[in-house]
C-alpha cells in the first residue's frame, strides 16, 4: 500500500518535548562565593542527539567557548514496536463532537455551537519509547542534588500527556523509571579525567495513531441494527440491501415528525399520535357570524377537536365542540347556509417540541440549505429544504423539492367523504359535472336500503349508486359513475383532494396519504 | 683527585647554572600563561551585623533578616561562647534567641556568624589551599581564586584538535594538553607549585572570530590544571628537576570556577555601565537555557494543563427530563426567540443544565459554553436559576450550578497547570513547590515546606 497523502503528526516528538519539560527547571545550589550568599543555578536540559552543525552554533564556532555544567541531555535510546500491547488493529472508535463558535472580532468562544463532526479514529499502534537522561555534573554534591529532586517524581512512573486534545486517545502515557546509572566513571578513576555523567533510563509505552477521519455529520443517523445474514458475512449484510433479513431503525432521542403541508413538527417517542386518512365532515352553517370564533352548525356530529376547516382562505382549527356550537382558534366570517368541511389531520397529544433544541444537538441549520428527507412507506424518499419558522420554534418550514414528490395520476377529487353520512344538496353542495368524491365507506343498495334512500346517491338509469369504500365517484351531470373502482385497480395511483390540497396514494389495496402525515423515528433524516 | 660526579646532595652551582639556562629557555621560547591561583574555598558561614546593641548576658539578638535561620544553627563571633546555637527564631521581630548569653557588650553593627555546624563540611577559619570543603565526598566546590593573575612562561606541544560531538555539545577530543613550566620560576611567582585546581589562560589562543560577531570581546582559552608532576625532560645532569609538567584540560563553566568566570571582565559593558563578565559571553549556559525555554514553551502549548480540554466543546443544554434544552440560554420567561435574533449572553442566563462530557481530568471549573462563574467560598443568597459558583474553599475547587432549588455539583476543577507554574495544584507539586507559611503559637512565621530531617528537631533547653 502506498501512501498518497503525506502524514506526520510529530507524535514521538511531542512525547519527547513533554519529557524534557518534566526534567526541566531543576536547580542546583552553589555555596556562598565572593558575595557571601549561596546561589541557585538552573540546569538546562537539551536533546542529546544534536547535529554537529547545531552544536557548533551553540558553541559559537569557537574552541574557546565553555561548556556549561551541570547540564542534562535527553535522547532516544530505543523505539520498538510493543506487540504485547497490540489491540484489535481494525477497531474504529467514533466520536461525535461539536465545538463552540468563535467571535470573529474578539477571537473568543461564544455560547453558540458550530456544526457537529464525526471523528473516526483507527486503533493506534503500540510502541515502546526508551529515553535516557544524562546528567552531567561537576561534583558529587551537585549530582545528588539533582537525583534527589528528579528521583522523587517517579514512583516508579510519572503520568505524561502529549496533547490535551479531548479526541486524542493516544496522548496519555506514563514515564517509567527503569534504570539509574550513577556514574559513567569507574572507581578508581585512574588517569583519565572524563566528565562524570549519571544516566537515568525511562520507558514510555506510547501509541502512534494513524490519521483520523473527520467528517461533517450531516444526518440524524438511521442506525441499522439487528442484521443477520445467512452466510455469516456481516459486511455484506450491511452493504447489500437484498440480504438484509431484518432491519431496525433508531433515531437519536427517538423523535418522530409530522409533515403537514409545508410544516413539520417534532413528536417525542412517548407522545401518542393520531394519523387518520383525512376524510371530510361536511356541515352547514345555520347562523350568520362575523368576526367570531364560535359558529353554529346544523349538527356537530363527528366534528372533533383538532379538526381543521378552511373558511375564506383561512385555515382554522377546532378548539371545542358544544352542542352545535363549534369554537375555532381564529375569528371567521360565515353566513347562513355556508357549507364547511372539517378534516381530521395528523396530530399528537402533548407538549410542543422545540426544533432548535434538537437541531443544536447535531449542528447548525442553514435556512434553505439544510434539508429533511422522509422515507415513504413504499421506500421512496421525498426531500425538501428547511428553515426555522419565524414565529413558531415548534414548527419547521419545509419547502419540497417538487421533483421528489409523487405526481397525481388521477383527476383530483373534491373531497373524501363517507357516502352514508353526507349527501349532496345538504351537507355537500349540489354536484356539477365533474364533481368527484373519494369514498371512505361502501354505498351499496343491499347494504343499507334505508340510508340509501336518505342520501340518494343515484347511479345510471335512476338506480341507486353502487360503490365501495376506496372508489372514486364522479357526477357526469345526470348521475354518479364510478370511474375508479378500487377493487379492480392494482397499480399505484395518486390523487389530490381539492378541499385540503393533500395528495393520496392508492397502493392496490388501500388509500393513504401519499407523503404527508406521521413519520416515526428512523423514517426521516436531517441533513444540515 | 676527587672522583668526578655531577651529583650533589644540595643544589650546587652546577644546578643553579643549569636552572638559569632552563629558565631562559622558557623565557625565550615559552608563551605567556596567565595563572588563576586557587587559594582555598569560600567559607559558607553567613556573617551579618546585629541591628541593635546588646548587653552582656543578653540572649536575644536583633538581626537584619532571620528568614533563612533555623533552630540549631551555630552562632559565633566575638563575645559568644563555644557551641552557642540558635534556640528560637522570630521572623516577625527579626530576632534570634541563643542558648548562651553573650559575654560582652556588643554595639549595633557588630559582626556575628550564623551557620550550620557540619563536621563533614567544616567551616575553616583560615584560608588555605590545603582545606577540603567536603570531607565526605572529598571535593572543593566553592573554590576561591586569587584575584591577582600570575604570569608564567610555559611550553607545550600544539596539536591538532577534533571536535567530539557529545550529548552536551561538542568537546575538543584531544582536549588534554601538557604544559611545561620552569619549576623555580613557578614557585617564586606563585609561592608554590602549580596544583590541581589552578586555572590557566593561554593568551595566544584567543579567538577573535566567534560566530556571534556581537560578542564584545575576544574569547579566551582556559584550562584547568588536573595534575602536576616533575617532567622527565626537565632533569639535568645534576639529577635535580628544573621543570614541571601540568596536565590541563579545558575549563568548563562549572560551580568550581565561578570565582574566575563571574569576576573576569570581558572588557565590554552593559548598557547600565556594569562590566560584562566572561561567564556571560563565553559559556553555553545562556544559550542552552534559551533552548530549554523554547522546548518548555512548546510543551506548554501542547499541554497547557493536565487532562483534557473541553472548553472549546459545545455542551448541549438539557432539560430536566433529559431532552435537549434551550441552547440560547434565555430565561424561562423568554421562550419565543426569533430565528434571526443574535443570541448574546449579556442579558440571558443559562437556565438548563448541560450534558457532561466524560473524560479523564476534564473538569476545569469553567461553566459550559463560557457562562460566567463567580468564584467564592460561599454560595450567594440571591442566586437565580443557572448561576454558577466555583467554590474555592473546596480542594479541588468545585463548580456548582443553582437549579432554582439547590446548588448542584457540576464538576471538580481537577485540571492543573504543569511544571513550575505557581498555580500548579497537583499533589506532587503541592509538596515540592510549596511556598506557603504558617504562624505558630508564638507568632513566628514558619515555612510549610520543610525537610523531614529537620521537622521538630529537638533544641536546647537553655
Amino acid at each position: 500500500m502506498s501512501l498518497n497523502n503525506f502524514f506526520y503528526d510529530g507524535q514521538v516528538r511531542r512525547f519527547i518535548t513533554q519529557f524534557i519539560r518534566i526534567v526541566s527547571n531543576f536547580q542546583v545550589e552553589f555555596g556562598a562565593g565572593r558575595d557571601g550568599v549561596p546561589t541557585l543555578q538552573r540546569v538546562p536540559v537539551i536533546y542529546g542527539d544534536s547535529s554537529r552543525q547545531a552544536a557548533t552554533i551553540i558553541r559559537n564556532n569557537s574552541e574557546n567557548f565553555l561548556n556549561t555544567v551541570p547540564a542534562m541531555a535527553v535522547y532516544i535510546s530505543g523505539l520498538q514496536f510493543d506487540r504485547e500491547r497490540l489491540q484489535n488493529p481494525t477497531h474504529v472508535g467514533k466520536m461525535f463532537l461539536r465545538d463552540r463558535q468563535k467571535n470573529p472580532y474578539t477571537g473568543e468562544y461564544t455560547t453558540d455551537p458550530r456544526e457537529i463532526i464525526t471523528v473516526e479514529r483507527l486503533m493506534p499502534r503500540p510502541w515502546m519509547l526508551t529515553l535516557k537522561l544524562d546528567i552531567w555534573t561537576s561534583n558529587t554534591e551537585q549530582k545528588l542534588q539533582l537525583i534527589e529532586q528528579i528521583g522523587i517524581l517517579f514512583a516508579p512512573d510519572f503520568e505524561i500527556q502529549s496533547t490535551d486534545n479531548y479526541v486524542d486517545w493516544s496522548s496519555l502515557s506514563y514515564v517509567l523509571l527503569t534504570d539509574v546509572s550513577h556514574s559513567s566513571r569507574s572507581v578508581p578513576i585512574g588517569t583519565n579525567d572524563t566528565i562524570d555523567i549519571a544516566t537515568m533510563t525511562f520507558q514510555m509505552p506510547i501509541w502512534l495513531s494513524p490519521p483520523a477521519r473527520v467528517l461533517k455529520m450531516g444526518v440524524i443517523h438511521k442506525i441499522i441494527n439487528s442484521i443477520y445474514e445467512s452466510d455469516g458475512s456481516l459486511s455484506s449484510a450491511i452493504l447489500d440491501d437484498e440480504r438484509l433479513l431484518s432491519r431496525q431503525y433508531f433515531t437519536p432521542l427517538q423523535y418522530g415528525t409530522i409533515l403537514l403541508g409545508n410544516e413539520i413538527q417534532l413528536v417525542r417517542y412517548d407522545l401518542p399520535t393520531n394519523d387518520p386518512l383525512g376524510d371530510q365532515i361536511m356541515k352547514k352553517v345555520t347562523a350568520n357570524s362575523t368576526s367570531n370564533t364560535t359558529i353554529t352548525m346544523s349538527s356537530s356530529t363527528d366534528i372533533q377537536e383538532g379538526m381543521i376547516t378552511n373558511i375564506g382562505g383561512i385555515e382554522t382549527t377546532v378548539i371545542s365542540v358544544t352542542d352545535n356550537q363549534v369554537t375555532l382558534n381564529q375569528q371567521v366570517n360565515v353566513s347562513l347556509g355556508d357549507r364547511l368541511s372539517f378534516t381530521q389531520i395528523t396530530s399528537k397529544i402533548g407538549a410542543s417540541e422545540n426544533w432548535r433544541d434538537l437541531i443544536n444537538l447535531y449542528g447548525n441549520l442553514i435556512a434553505g440549505s439544510s434539508k429533511i428527507k422522509f422515507e415513504m412507506s413504499d421506500g421512496n424518499e421525498i426531500i425538501g429544504s428547511v428553515a426555522y419558522h419565524p414565529q413558531n420554534q415548534n414548527v419547521m418550514l419545509w419547502s419540497a423539492d417538487q421533483d421528489t414528490l409523487p405526481q397525481s395520476t388521477l383527476a383530483p377529487v373534491n373531497a373524501i367523504i363517507n357516502p352514508q353520512k353526507l349527501r349532496t344538496g345538504s351537507q355537500l353542495p349540489d354536484p356539477t359535472q365533474g364533481t368527484r368524491y373519494l369514498l371512505t365507506e361502501d354505498y351499496n343498495q343491499t347494504a343499507n336500503v334505508a340510508d340509501q334512500s336518505i342520501y340518494n346517491w343515484s347511479g345510471s338509469s335512476g338506480v341507486p349508486l353502487q360503490a365501495s369504500a376506496g372508489d372514486i365517484i364522479e357526477y357526469n351531470g345526470q348521475y354518479w359513475t364510478v370511474p375508479f373502482q378500487s377493487s379492480s385497480v392494482t397499480s399505484t395511483e395518486y390523487v389530490t383532494n381539492l378541499t385540503t390540497m393533500r395528495q393520496y396514494r392508492w397502493d392496490g389495496e388501500n388509500w393513504s396519504k401519499s407523503y404527508e402525515g406521521y413519520y416515526e423515528a428512523g423514517k426521516w433524516q436531517l441533513i444540515l | 683527585m676527587p672522583r668526578l660526579s655531577m651529583w650533589r646532595e644540595r643544589h650546587s652551582n652546577d644546578y643553579r647554572f643549569q636552572d638559569r639556562r632552563a629558565s631562559e629557555i622558557y623565557t625565550i621560547g615559552g608563551t605567556d600563561v596567565f595563572v588563576h591561583k586557587i587559594v582555598g574555598t569560600y567559607s559558607q558561614i553567613q556573617s551579618v551585623t546585629i541591628s541593635n546593641a546588646a548587653t552582656q548576658g543578653d540572649t536575644v539578638l536583633t538581626l537584619p533578616n532571620v528568614a533563612n535561620y533555623e533552630i540549631g544553627m551555630t552562632v559565633s563571633g566575638v563575645g559568644f561562647a563555644a557551641n552557642t546555637v540558635v534556640r528560637q527564631v522570630n521572623s516577625v521581630a527579626n530576632t534570634i534567641t541563643i542558648t548562651s548569653g553573650i559575654s560582652t557588650n556588643l554595639d549595633a553593627g557588630s559582626p556575628v556568624s550564623v551557620f550550620w555546624n557540619t563536621p563533614d563540611r567544616p567551616n575553616y577559619l583560615n584560608e588555605s589551599e590545603r582545606n577540603i570543603q567536603d570531607l565526605l565526598f572529598l571535593e572543593n566546590r566553592d573554590r576561591k581564586y586569587d584575584s591577582d593573575v600570575y604570569v608564567l612562561r610555559g611550553i607545550y606541544q600544539v596539536s591538532d584538535n577534533d571536535f567530539d560531538l557529545q550529548q552536551f555539545g561538542i568537546f575538543l577530543s584531544a582536549d588534554t594538553i601538557l604544559v611545561s613550566f620552569h619549576l623555580n620560576d613557578t614557585v617564586s611567582k606563585l609561592g608554590r607549585k602549580l596544583m590541581s585546581g589552578d586555572v590557566i589562560e593561554l593568551p595566544h589562543l584567543k579567538d577573535y572570530y566567534p560566530l556571534d560577531t556581537d560578542i564584545p570581546a575576544a574569547l579566551k582559552r582556559y584550562y584547568v590544571v588536573q595534575e602536576v608532576t616533575l617532567e622527565a625532560q626537565g632533569f639535568s645532569l645534576t639529577w635535580f628537576p628544573h621543570t614541571i609538567r601540568a596536565k590541563c584540560t579545558p575549563l568548563v563553566d562549572a560551580q568550581e570556577y565561578k570565582d574566575i568566570l563571574n569576576y573576569i571582565e570581558s572588557g565590554a559593558f552593559h548598557a547600565n555601565g556594569d562590566p560584562i563578565m566572561v561567564s556571560e559571553i563565553q559559556s553555553t549556559r545562556n544559550r542552552l537555557n534559551e533552548i530549554n525555554d523554547a522546548i518548555i514553551q512548546q510543551a506548554q502549548v501542547n499541554v497547557p494543563q493536565s487532562g483534557y480540554s473541553t472548553e472549546n466543546l459545545y455542551k448541549q443544554p438539557l432539560r430536566e427530563d433529559g431532552f435537549p434544552g434551550d441552547p440560547t440560554g434565555t430565561t424561562t420567561d423568554n421562550t419565543n426567540v426569533s430565528v434571526d435574533s443574535t443570541i448574546t449572553q449579556v442579558d440571558s442566563q443559562n437556565n438548563t443544565r448541560s450534558v457532561d462530557i466524560p473524560g479523564y481530568l476534564v473538569g476545569d471549573g469553567k461553566a459550559p459554553a463560557g457562562w460566567p462563574v463567580t468564584h467564592s467560598t460561599s454560595f450567594p443568597t440571591d442566586a437565580t436559576t443557572g448561576d454558577f459558583v466555583l467554590r474555592t474553599d473546596y480542594v479541588p475547587n468545585r463548580l456548582f450550578r443553582f437549579d432554582g432549588r439547590r446548588w448542584t455539583k457540576v464538576e471538580d476543577a481537577v485540571r492543573s497547570t504543569l511544571g513550575s507554574d505557581p498555580t500548579n495544584s497537583t499533589q506532587l507539586d503541592n509538596f515540592i513547590n510549596e511556598r506557603g507559611t504558617y504562624r505558630d503559637s508564638q507568632g513566628i512565621e514558619q515555612p510549610v515546606q520543610q525537610a523531614l530531617s529537620k521537622i521538630l528537631k529537638p533544641g536546647a533547653d537553655n
